[in-house]
């Protein structure tokens, strides 16, 4: 199996909605979750198919730290890119495991910039 | 340390007190006890030895006299004038013999061979007359007896009819001169006696000369035979102390606890002479009786019997006894004190505790609720944050989505995306001014190339100061160093707006920025200092300020714009503040334009996690 898919994580619908639709069009295979337990559930299984993980740093019931140290504990050659709406200062940043990170509202051109980077 | 260890400690404190203050007690009356005995034993000590001083020294004075008395009668009775009864010589002898033992003896009686008197001292005398003719009564005996002896003779005590009793001691008068080798005289050669009349009396006045006020002493004179010739007590007076009826008037003192009673003690004085000393216990009473005999020339004339009671030692036992309970006393004080000051102690201290407790409380409650408006602040802030953005993020995603997709549409969503972004901008705004107004303005300073990010941002704004055909120059002068420490993020936000602003009021025209190293005066607290500083200078040739803003123009929504949210110049201002720099404008002073200029101390507090 190629390693192609992104996975997208946020308990908003509407970001979830948007982020696909952008990711799609832009021809990158999108696997969205508005809950991060089923996502672990789908990546425990399918880590072999995803490439890169896009995921909200606050969410229930598990927090995106969380989240993230887990799918590492899965599959340690992903690469995770958080993104938030929240304030975040450097102290919090350091103790996320992340590969990229970007604040909320993106433009839908840099999102598709920065996954490109990781997709090819 | 805990109430309840506390507490202990504080009863184990006490307790031990009371326990050696109940010992000292003990140990102290136990000490005043054998004090008091020592002191006891000591005065009666004191007592004995004084009363046998004293009647050792009656006795020896007693027997001096006596001896003197002897003196006299051996001198009176050898002498060739009494013997040849020169009377003239005879008569003065006498009295002379009478002047020098005057204080014991009351006369001096020279009786011819018959037992007449020749002359007696105590002719001068009318008192004593009476006591002499008494005397030449019972004299008569022991004449006759002295005429048959031939030696001299010692009367017991003889009783009188005025009460008194009294002593003669009898010296034959021999004629000498016609001695013989014979040992035995004959009646030839008797020429008669001198005698010397003693009175009790006359004794007692002189003992209690001796005396000296020993007032509770008592002086018995008692004869070889027993009888009382002087006492000090009335119940004795005259007894014999060998009577059977003697003990029973001692008794009378009451009732004898001592091994010796005091019958015995006078008995056992007058039946053996010497001196001695007994302790008697009689009617409750404790006293010394002290006894010396009166032995002249070898003659055991009398006994004294000196009685002292221990009246002095029972006061200085009652003053010991005294100080004991005294002493008792203040012990007890003492440890109640002390145990009422802990009681005082714990008392005040559960107070205390109460009091810190309840203030402890207090203060708690009162942190937890400050600590809980900071936390909520925060909270706040981080919400409306997410709040603001989630929904932004998808009109602006979704607009430019449809923008990428659709361009028909072009014109509609230009207008969407527009307000989008000015939304955008305004909830930055809105949450900066939040910060600065709640004291959050917090800066994460770092090292960073001050002139790569003015690039940078030159870049950004590229296109649209290519569309109103600004041109943009950068002066960057070599003095200024090529990293600086400050906030990174929030300078970019100074120069974004600062940049904004002169493209914005700027058609045509030039915008020059200008950055270089100067001593300035520092925005600080205490007061204007120099301070090396990064100066940066946007000078643009557009159209100037208006000069009724230019007083409030760092006010928050000062100026308002088409796409500017009113806010920038605040927050701008704000940042520079923080990094204790300075920002002001001013229009050129060729009419064209403005400049905004702030600085920037090269040396930055480090700022805090």
């Amino acid at each position: 199996m190629k390693r192609n898919r992104v996975m997208l994580v946020d308990d908003e619908i509407d970001i979830i909605g948007l982020f696909s639709e952008v990711l799609t069009m832009n021809g990158i295979y999108v696997q969205p979750f508005t809950d991060p337990e089923e996502a672990l559930k789908d990546f425990e299984i399918n880590h072999d198919s995803y490439i890169l993980v896009i995921s909200d740093v606050r969410m229930k019931p598990i927090s995106g730290v969380e989240f993230i140290k887990k799918l590492r504990d899965i599959d340690s050659k992903i690469k995770v890119i958080v993104m938030t709406a929240f304030e975040l200062d450097g102290n919090q940043l350091k103790e996320i495991d992340t590969d990229e990170f970007f604040n909320k509202p993106i433009r839908i051109n840099d999102l598709v910039q920065i996954v490109k980077k990781y997709v090819g | 340390m805990s109430q309840r260890l506390l507490e202990r400690r504080i009863a184990i404190m006490i307790s031990a007190i009371v326990l050696a203050g109940i010992i000292f007690s003990f140990l102290t009356y136990q000490y005043y006890l054998r004090n008091s005995s020592e002191v006891q034993k000591i005065a009666v000590e004191h007592i004995q030895n004084s009363t046998l001083i004293k009647v050792t020294d009656l006795s020896h004075l007693l027997r001096n006299k006596l001896d003197l008395v002897t003196v006299n009668l051996e001198l009176l009775s050898s002498s060739k004038e009494l013997s040849e009864q020169r009377l003239e010589i005879g008569k003065i002898l006498v009295n002379s013999a009478q002047k020098t033992t005057a204080n014991v003896v009351d006369f001096y009686n020279w009786v011819d061979s018959n037992g007449t008197s020749i002359w007696s001292s105590a002719n001068s005398d009318d008192i004593t007359n009476m006591k002499f003719k008494e005397f030449s009564a019972a004299s008569t005996i022991y004449f006759s007896k002295v005429k048959d002896t031939q030696v001299p003779t010692y009367s017991n005590t003889l009783k009188f009819t005025n009460g008194q009793s009294g002593i003669l001691i009898i010296y034959p008068i021999f004629d000498n001169q016609n001695r013989t080798t014979n040992i035995n005289r004959t009646n030839e050669q008797f020429k008669g006696a001198i005698l010397a009349g003693i009175t009790s009396n006359t004794l007692n006045q002189y003992l209690g000369s001796q005396i000296s006020p020993l007032s509770s002493a008592n002086i018995s004179l008692v004869d070889s035979s027993g009888l009382m010739t002087l006492t000090g007590i009335a119940q004795l007076t005259d007894a014999n102390v060998f009577d059977k009826k003697f003990s029973s008037l001692t008794e009378q003192f009451g009732t004898s606890k001592s091994v010796k009673s005091i019958t015995e003690v006078f008995r056992s004085a007058v039946s053996n002479p010497k001196t001695g000393t007994t302790d008697v216990t009689s009617g409750g009473k404790d006293l010394t009786l002290s006894y010396a005999p009166v032995v002249s020339n070898g003659i055991h004339y009398f006994t004294i019997i000196l009685i002292l009671p221990h009246s002095l030692v029972s006061s200085l036992d009652d003053l010991v006894v005294q100080q004991r309970n005294f002493a008792i006393a203040a012990m007890l004080i003492i440890v109640l004190s002390a145990g009422g000051i802990f009681f005082v102690i714990t008392y005040w201290n559960k107070g205390l505790r109460r009091v810190v407790y309840i203030q402890t409380k207090e203060l708690q409650e009162t942190t937890k609720k400050l600590t809980y408006h900071d936390k909520l602040q925060k909270e706040f802030i981080d919400i409306a944050a997410h709040e603001f953005r989630t929904p932004i993020q998808s009109v602006l995603g979704y607009s430019e989505m449809i923008h990428a997709n659709l361009k028909n549409f072009d014109q509609y969503f230009d207008k969407i995306i527009r307000n989008a972004r000015r939304l955008e901008k305004l909830t930055e705004d809105i949450l900066d001014v939040s910060r600065i107004e709640g004291n959050n303005l917090q800066l994460s300073k770092s090292n960073f190339d001050l002139s790569h990010t003015i690039q940078q941002l030159i870049e950004d704004h590229q296109k649209e100061a290519a569309d109103k055909n600004v041109k943009v120059i950068l002066d960057f002068k070599k003095n200024v160093p090529t990293t600086i420490y400050a906030d990174e993020a929030r300078l970019q936000q100074v120069f974004n707006n600062l940049l904004s602003n002169a493209i914005n009021f700027t058609n045509n025209g030039t915008v020059i920025i200008t950055a270089y190293k100067a001593q300035v005066d520092t925005n600080v607290e205490m007061g204007q200092q120099d301070e090396e500083s990064i100066v940066v200078e946007i000078k643009d040739t557009g159209s100037g300020i208006n000069p009724d803003m230019l007083p409030r123009l760092f006010e928050k929504f000062a100026t308002k714009s088409g796409s500017g949210t009113g806010l920038g110049l605040y927050i701008s201002k704000s940042i520079v503040d923080s990094h204790s720099g300075k920002i002001w404008a001013y229009n050129n002073k060729d009419g064209i334009g403005a400049t905004f200029t702030f600085t920037l101390p090269i040396h930055q507090k480090k700022s805090k996690k």
